[in-house]
């Protein structure tokens, strides 16, 4: 794991709403390993922050992202605009909204990372080329560490996904990480710490 | 995991010979890169600068910081002039930590035009924060310089993800300065 001193986990835009249906961007075992990874930050008593894409039906803050690739998304009152059925952020948690990519744009999420004074970031959701590139960017320029789980990011295309892993190893030695790793990380195997 | 075939993937990235800009332009100038071709590409930025003065262009810099020294420029013609911006970049992108999108709102800019730099590092940082920002971005494809070719090729992907009218030719940057107006016409 990339990290030094306390550590957050920040869920990006693990959003769609009800998953099981086949359009959405992230697979089935992806949802239960973000399930995974939040139990295990709560039980290890890491500061759990929610990131959620979401913009008004008027446009007002889409600024330009309708420029390029992608079409209207995560509008307000949508169905799959909501953060994933079965991650339920609990009402200690922080749940940021925001209106752009990276995650520190125009939000409180430096101010509440701040307050729980944490050095390392480990990052999952998506997209992996848009919102966990460029908040991993972002976390970088601010000099966190950060480890992003590649098994629980999904991209806006499999070559996409693949060029933003090359970038974001790119950002920080070690800033690929696995669901394993984490979970391991979190609950280290009983006699593993005593050794 | 992700589609294999995806609405959203970018397929074509091959620059555009027309800059089709919106509104007032800036140009921002990073440091060459290093490459192989350096010392021509330093040329090239150099002759972009000089054609953007020329016609009345913003040219803004933004210098690279090493601990407190800023880097030097590459050529003479990319030294500031007293009138000129230079701004100074302590992280990925121009924008971060400096004055640079102040500036571009003070000479009432709508797009900001990128050269100089690396493909995907200070160039794609920049250009997403200037796309955050709300400018329309425009990146001199044939002018930066990416770490390697398959992470170059990845950065203009990436680029043209954000907005699909970002990548351009340096040709398409002089065809539209030919037809601009010199600065003395625009007040005639």
């Amino acid at each position: 794991m990339n990290t030094q001193g306390r550590t957050a986990l920040v869920v990006v835009d693990f959003q769609g709403g009800d998953l099981s249906s086949s359009t959405s961007a992230y697979a089935t075992d992806q949802l239960e390993k973000a399930k995974a990874i939040v139990a295990g930050c709560r039980a290890a008593d890491l500061p759990v922050v929610w990131i959620q894409e979401v913009h008004k039906p008027h446009l007002t803050d889409m600024g330009r992202e309708l420029d390029g690739s992608e079409g209207q998304h995560c509008i307000e009152g949508w169905a799959d605009t909501e953060i994933a059925h079965g991650l339920d952020p609990l009402p200690t948690e922080h749940h940021v909204r925001k209106r752009r990519y990276s995650s520190f744009f125009a939000t409180e999420l430096d101010i509440v990372l701040k307050q729980y004074a944490v050095d390392s970031l480990v990052l999952i959701g998506g997209f992996t080329d848009i919102c966990i590139l460029y908040t991993a960017m972002d976390a970088d320029q601010r000099d966190f560490r950060i480890s992003v789980v590649s098994d629980v990011v999904s991209g806006s295309s499999r070559q996409a996904h693949d060029d933003a892993l090359l970038m974001i190893a790119q950002l920080q030695d070690g800033a690929l990480v696995t669901s394993e790793e984490v979970l391991a990380w979190l609950a280290p195997a009983e006699g593993a710490v005593s050794a | 995991m992700p589609q294999e075939f995806s609405p959203l993937q970018v397929l074509d990235w091959t620059p555009s010979a027309d800059l089709t800009p919106v509104g007032e332009v800036v140009l921002v100038v990073l440091d060459v890169a290093p490459g192989p071709d350096h010392d021509a590409q330093v040329a090239r930025v150099e002759a972009l600068v000089a054609g953007c003065r020329d016609a009345g262009v913003p040219v803004v810099f933004a210098r690279t910081m090493t601990g407190p020294a800023a880097s030097v420029p590459a050529a003479p013609g990319l030294a500031d002039r007293p009138e000129e911006y230079v701004v100074r970049r302590h992280r990925h992108s121009a924008f971060y930590g400096t004055e640079l999108d102040l500036v571009v709102h003070g000479y009432g800019a709508q797009t900001v035009l990128l050269a100089g730099g690396t493909t995907d590092v200070s160039v794609h940082y920049s250009l997403v924060d200037a796309h955050q920002l709300d400018h329309h971005i425009r990146c001199v494809a044939d002018l930066v310089t990416g770490t390697n070719p398959e992470l170059h090729e990845a950065a203009l992907r990436a680029i043209k993800y954000l907005q699909r009218d970002a990548l351009v030719t340096t040709a398409a940057v002089e065809t539209w300065l030919a037809g601009r107006r010199t600065p003395e016409e625009q007040t005639a």
